[in-house]
């Protein structure tokens, strides 16, 4: 028996008991960074891509020679770049939180740090584990434990009105967690089996897939359902802004992929979806240009870009919806995470956060603007980023699917793709005034940056030119092993 | 060839890596320079290799991108005479301008670090040369967008919006612009309309199947693809080469554009990178006109191409004609010419051999280039010593800057078309071109634009150099390395216009393969039309703004100046209506908040996404309002003009009544009286009222981004939905 996924989730939840026991900050903070390097470092050396689809199963509960319940975890086509993501962009976010998070906990009056890094750590395995999870029971435990945490994380170290924030964060994502239980609950009904490599061949009643919906439509921030996003994600600490905003709202859709997604061609559900996402493309791109707070600016900047998952997730075609879908989630989390790391930086030096307040950041924080006109560049889907291959894949994927499909589908997802120019307009609109100007405030004490902030976001940078000069190899990871 | 072509465009990105970690003005402009006579060495290598052996495909990297149910993307190029021409001619422009750029950085005090000048302008030179030599649309695309991204963050390259880098004016009088606006102007134009170009370029991938051109014509024929499709994505992919080349309803940024460095306008935005939309279009001419043979509605295409060239050469002239600035009013000379490319790109689509309609575009892309950078580099070097944009400021004294102004007169006779110049052959070859097709309005109108080009550019000429020695400044010393450049290209249009009787035979050969093309025998009356046109115009700038015969002017201020129509009839009504339906709409915005209101902030909080939505829908009816209002603001405007020059031949007959004057002047009041009306009226309804919809992405509001955005998804919409249904 192979025991490869298990270590990915086991390895930080072990350093995350540790964490909590530790009564130094600094070695909190290299014991977490090294865990989450570990656990990249893991899977590149067990080079498993070579043999996906792997599937590992533990303690397993037969009754009656049938497999009635098992700890399953698996990799396969749809999560392993979802994967990849997760797993590269963790190790320079908490590389970039130290410095950040200090400053944070002076401002709050507390005195230690390893609450934060311990939660951070669950927070981390809850991710990989819902991402990795082939069983339904096991998505859902790690699900839960992803909510907790970050609701337990913007509690303590948010901003603003954190404690009313944290707690319709909660509530809309416990009303979410609750249909997606009763939809998934439901599969065991129907198929006999808690294990997902039955969903393909399982013939489940419709109504169970809008339940679904319902779920992963809260936990994406889908528009009608976004409520708790913007205020959630403008006033966690930072460094959690960046998991939070493309890591996790993003596993709703692969939630989407993997349980509606085998069964989309239910052409009533996949036009909802497309409704949907059209809808939150058009509210989040307006939102994005009309807010002057930057960190919200980019929560409803996720919204729209939220919606192009939810654009790729409804068309039907089997290969380019995972492909899109895949890719997406990748730039899309790169490019605002490096933004979302430098609205940090601009809060941590100036502690300003509306953008009207400041301008010609490029003359005292070089590295600060640049990751604002790469991340906006790359989200726009210029070239050298990774965005342009994710754009280019997402427009494919809707010219090939929607002609084929009725009249009112097809100009749906063409109005999507001209509201592409909502990403360019806010975006440069930001670039304007932020980072290009005039110095203002005329009075800024130029602070160093710390060596660990500006080597995360090189990393990021780096990794978003890598992703575009390279795409056949991720690809060619997806083209051998989509399930269907 | 393979390596040959790495070191062309591999080479300078890679230096350009290398850059990042230099400081030395100097020494990062002497690498540069190198690296950009390597490419140029390396593509007149690839160019006579081309030549010799025949058109060639080198695969540079082969499956970069595999998709499913489409053709892998290699990173491929294919090398033939036109291409290796362009790129041979783009890096040659590097290597002057760059050399050029090595004085022109030292003296910008303010920008002590240069190092990203010099990278992006690398990158840019690598970029262009992609899209020139690459044989898909996706390659094409990457060094495209490439493009986009140089001339974005070069024309932001004074970031730091201090007031001498800010353009327009003068001021008190008309708008000032900062860099960093420039800058936002200028993408958020091109970027959007590369969006969609990108979408059409896609669209034409999935219905071909393919992403290369060779594919295109052979693999749309068989396969039984609806019309209106074809079509749809051929205007959206012809969006994207509109918008680059400054053409009619997509020309707004390129007046921004000059808040770059005066070099940057002299290699992106004058030669090389606006001229990229007329080489895609001449690179893909064979494939189009072959669709055609399929389709024959597609020819619309050409159509379009005709109106809009046609427009932004007359309306480009008008606006140069009326400019006060030096680099704005090169800006909008260069709109004009590009507009008679576009004419002629048009004109190839009906044509049995385009090809030849080819060269002649490629020829007057060559010619303009060099004309027109020489002249930026000339301006540059005058803005430097005067401090100043304005000509009317400038006013040098010729004889301190004969050398200036030798190279000036030669760039500014060839762009007019003089004889023996490279711009006459250019042009004479335009014009046998529509005229052996029998396109005779076309040809009038080339006429009027070539009777315009000498007018403006005399005008530009007679009013920067003055021949009087009232100094009105302190001149600032310039080096001499930034004369050499403007000479060189100054003395390649003589020197090819000399001795240039057979380039065009040669052109020809290289490009159509054709031997021997007769298409007008007599073709001493189309010259001497040109000659004519050429003549007057320069005639009538000298006795306007030398000779001091002619006061326009004052004409021109009576009409310019009247009551906005805004005041006249009080659009404040309307206003109010607009914003009556907002209240009504307020169920709606409710659905549409922001966040569920549960504090005692709620109150707040809905009054400020109230604003929101508010300035939403507003900015939508201020966007149709001023659309409907400028359409009676331009019949009045046409009312008025008639009837202040009806009073001003009143006026002007009862003092020839009285004092029995000459003939003469009632024909000066006469061609006064058509020039008001040119240019109060055609420029003002062309420049400003028909564009006044893509001048209001121009004005930055994002509530009228946002009534821009709502027209096009309409107009694509409907016009989808229209075909599909009806």
């Amino acid at each position: 028996m192979i025991t490869i996924v298990v270590e990915l989730v086991v390895i930080p939840v072990v350093t995350a008991v540790a964490v909590f026991n530790i009564r130094n900050d600094r070695l909190a903070y290299v014991a977490s960074t090294a865990s989450a390097v570990t656990t990249l470092a893991y899977l590149i050396s067990t080079y498993l891509f070579k043999r996906l689809p792997i599937v590992e199963n533990y303690i397993e509960v037969a009754i009656g020679g049938h497999l009635e319940y098992s700890f399953s975890l698996g990799i396969d086509g749809l999560n392993v770049l979802v994967l990849i993501t997760v797993l590269t962009l963790l190790p320079s976010i908490y590389l970039y939180s130290y410095e950040y998070m200090k400053h944070r906990v002076e401002e709050l009056g507390k005195t230690l740090l390893n609450l934060f890094y311990g939660l951070m750590l669950l927070n981390t395995s809850g991710i990989i584990g819902v991402v990795v999870s082939y069983n339904v029971v096991t998505f859902i435990v790690f699900y839960e434990l992803v909510v907790l945490t970050s609701w337990a994380l913007i509690y303590f170290y948010g901003y603003g009105n954190r404690v009313s924030v944290s707690f319709t964060y909660l509530a809309w994502s416990l009303i979410g967690s609750l249909f997606i239980i009763v939809g998934l609950s439901s599969i065991y009904v129907y198929a006999g089996t808690f294990q997902f490599n039955v969903l393909d061949t399982a013939v489940l009643p419709p109504w169970i897939y809008y339940i679904l919906l319902i779920g992963f439509g809260i936990k994406m921030g889908l528009f009608g359902m976004h409520f708790w996003l913007p205020p959630a994600h403008a006033e966690a600490p930072t460094p959690f802004s960046a998991v939070l905003s493309p890591l996790i709202i993003g596993i709703g859709g692969y939630g989407v992929l993997r349980f509606i997604g085998p069964v989309v061609n239910y052409y009533e559900l996949s036009v909802i979806i497309l409704v949907l996402g059209l809808a939150s493309i058009i509210y989040g791109g307006l939102g994005a240009l009309l807010e002057v707070d930057i960190k919200r600016i980019l929560a409803y900047s996720s919204i729209s870009h939220m919606g192009y998952l939810a654009l790729t997730l409804s068309m039907q075609d089997p290969v380019f919806n995972v492909m899109a879908f895949s890719y997406h989630y990748l730039a899309h989390a790169y490019a605002k995470a490096i933004l979302f790391l430098s609205s940090g930086i601009l809060i941590y030096s100036l502690n300003i956060r509306n953008i009207r307040l400041v301008s010609g950041i490029l003359h005292k924080y070089r590295l600060c603007g640049l990751g604002f006109i790469v991340g906006f560049l790359s989200l726009a889907g210029l070239p050298p980023f990774a965005g342009f291959i994710s754009k280019l894949l997402i427009i494919l994927t809707v010219l090939k699917t929607a002609p084929e499909m009725p009249t009112e589908f097809y100009v749906l997802s063409i109005a999507a793709l001209i509201s592409m120019m909502f990403t360019i307009a806010y975006g440069i609109r930001v670039i304007k005034n932020v980072v290009f100007g005039s110095l203002k405030p005329e009075d800024i004490v130029s602070i160093e940056l710390p060596l660990s902030m500006r080597f995360s976001l090189i990393i990021i940078i780096v990794m978003l030119v890598i992703t575009w000069l390279i795409p056949h190899i991720l690809l060619e990871l997806l083209i051998g092993v989509i399930p269907i | 060839m393979r390596e040959l072509l790495a070191v062309e465009f591999v080479l300078p990105v890679l230096i350009a890596l290398l850059l990042l970690t230099m400081r030395d003005s100097l020494l990062l402009g002497v690498i540069s320079l190198i690296t950009s006579l390597t490419s140029l060495t390396a593509s007149l290598i690839l160019l006579f290799e081309v030549i010799h052996v025949g058109p060639v495909n080198v695969e540079l990297v082969s499956e970069w991108l595999r998709l499913p149910y489409i053709k892998p993307i290699d990173i491929s190029f294919t090398l033939d005479p036109l291409s290796g021409l362009v790129s041979s001619l783009v890096c040659g422009l590097t290597a002057l301008i760059l050399t050029y750029s090595i004085s022109y950085m030292r003296m910008d005090g303010k920008y002590s670090d240069t190092r990203r000048y010099w990278i992006l302008m690398l990158v840019f030179m690598a970029s262009m040369l992609v899209v020139i030599n690459s044989d898909n649309f996706i390659l094409m695309f990457v060094g495209w967008e490439g493009m986009s991204l140089c001339s974005y963050l070069l024309i932001g390259y004074y970031y730091g919006d201090e007031r001498e880098y800010w353009i327009g004016g003068p001021p008190n009088k008309a708008p000032l612009y900062r860099p960093s606006y420039s800058s936002f102007i200028t993408f958020l134009i091109v970027g959007c309309a590369d969006a969609l170009m990108l979408l059409g370029i896609l669209m034409l991938v999935t219905l071909v199947g393919s992403p290369y051109y060779e594919d295109l014509a052979i693999m749309l024929a068989g396969r039984g693809i609806p019309e209106w499709l074809v079509i749809l994505s051929l205007l959206l992919f012809l969006i994207g080469p509109m918008s680059k080349s400054a053409q009619f309803p997509l020309h707004v940024w390129l007046p921004y554009a000059m808040a770059g460095p005066t070099p940057v306008s002299a290699l992106l935005h004058s030669a090389t990178m606006v001229k990229a939309g007329v080489y895609i279009i001449l690179r893909l001419l064979p494939h189009l006109t072959a669709i055609t043979q399929t389709y024959s509605n597609v020819l619309i295409i050409f159509y379009i191409l005709i109106l809009s060239g046609v427009i932004s050469m007359i309306g480009g002239a008008v606006n140069a004609g009326r400019g006060v600035e030096l680099k704005r009013i090169l800006a909008y000379s260069t709109i004009s010419q590009i507009g008679l490319m576009f004419v002629i790109l048009g004109v190839a689509g009906f044509m049995e051999m385009p090809l030849i309609a080819g060269t002649a575009t490629m020829y007057h892309l060559i010619s303009h280039a060099l004309s027109k950078s020489a002249l930026f580099l000339v301006a540059g070097v005058l803005i430097h010593v005067t401090g100043t944009l304005y000509i009317d400021e400038m006013r040098v004294y010729l004889k301190d800057f004969r050398h200036l102004f030798v190279i000036a007169l030669i760039s500014s006779l060839s762009l007019i078309g003089v004889p023996p110049l490279i711009g006459f052959w250019s042009k004479e070859f335009l014009i046998e071109v529509i005229v052996g097709n029998g396109y005779y309005t076309l040809f009038l109108a080339i006429i009027i634009g070539n009777f315009l080009t000498a007018f403006y550019m005399t005008r530009m000429l007679i009013i920067t150099f003055s021949t009087s020695s009232n100094v009105l400044h302190e001149h600032h010393a310039v080096s001499r390395l930034m004369y050499y450049p403007p000479l060189l290209l100054a003395l390649t249009s003589l020197i090819i216009g000399v001795i240039g009787f057979d380039v065009k035979g040669y052109l020809i050969r290289l490009v159509t393969v054709i031997e021997e093309i007769h298409m007008v025998h007599d073709n001493s009356i189309l010259i001497g039309s040109t000659i004519t046109a050429i003549f007057s115009g320069v005639l009538l700038a000298v006795l306007v703004y030398e000779q001091r015969l002619l006061h326009i002017s004052p004409i021109l201020a009576e009409i310019t100046s009247r009551p906005r129509f805004r005041e006249m009839v009080s659009t404040r009504r309307l206003w109010e209506v607009s914003t009556e339906m907002v209240v009504k709409l307020k169920s709606v915005r409710q659905f549409l908040l922001l966040q569920a209101p549960r504090s005692k902030k709620a109150f707040l909080i809905i009054k400020n996404s109230l604003r929101r939505q508010q300035v939403i829908v507003r900015g939508a009816g201020k966007g149709f309002i001023e659309v409907i209002s400028t359409g009676v603001n331009y019949l009045l405007d046409l009312v008025r003009a008639f009837l202040s020059a009806k009073a001003f031949f009143k006026r002007h007959q009862i003092s020839i009544k009285v004092v029995g004057v000459r003939v003469g002047e009632a024909v000066f009041t006469g061609v006064n009286y058509l020039f008001s009306l040119v240019f109060g009226s055609i420029g003002r309804f062309f420049l400003k009222h028909l564009t006044l919809l893509l001048n209001a992405v121009g004005s930055a509001d994002m509530d009228t981004f946002l009534t821009t955005y709502v027209i096009t998804l309409a107009i694509l919409l409907i016009y989808i939905l229209a075909i599909t249904i009806g």
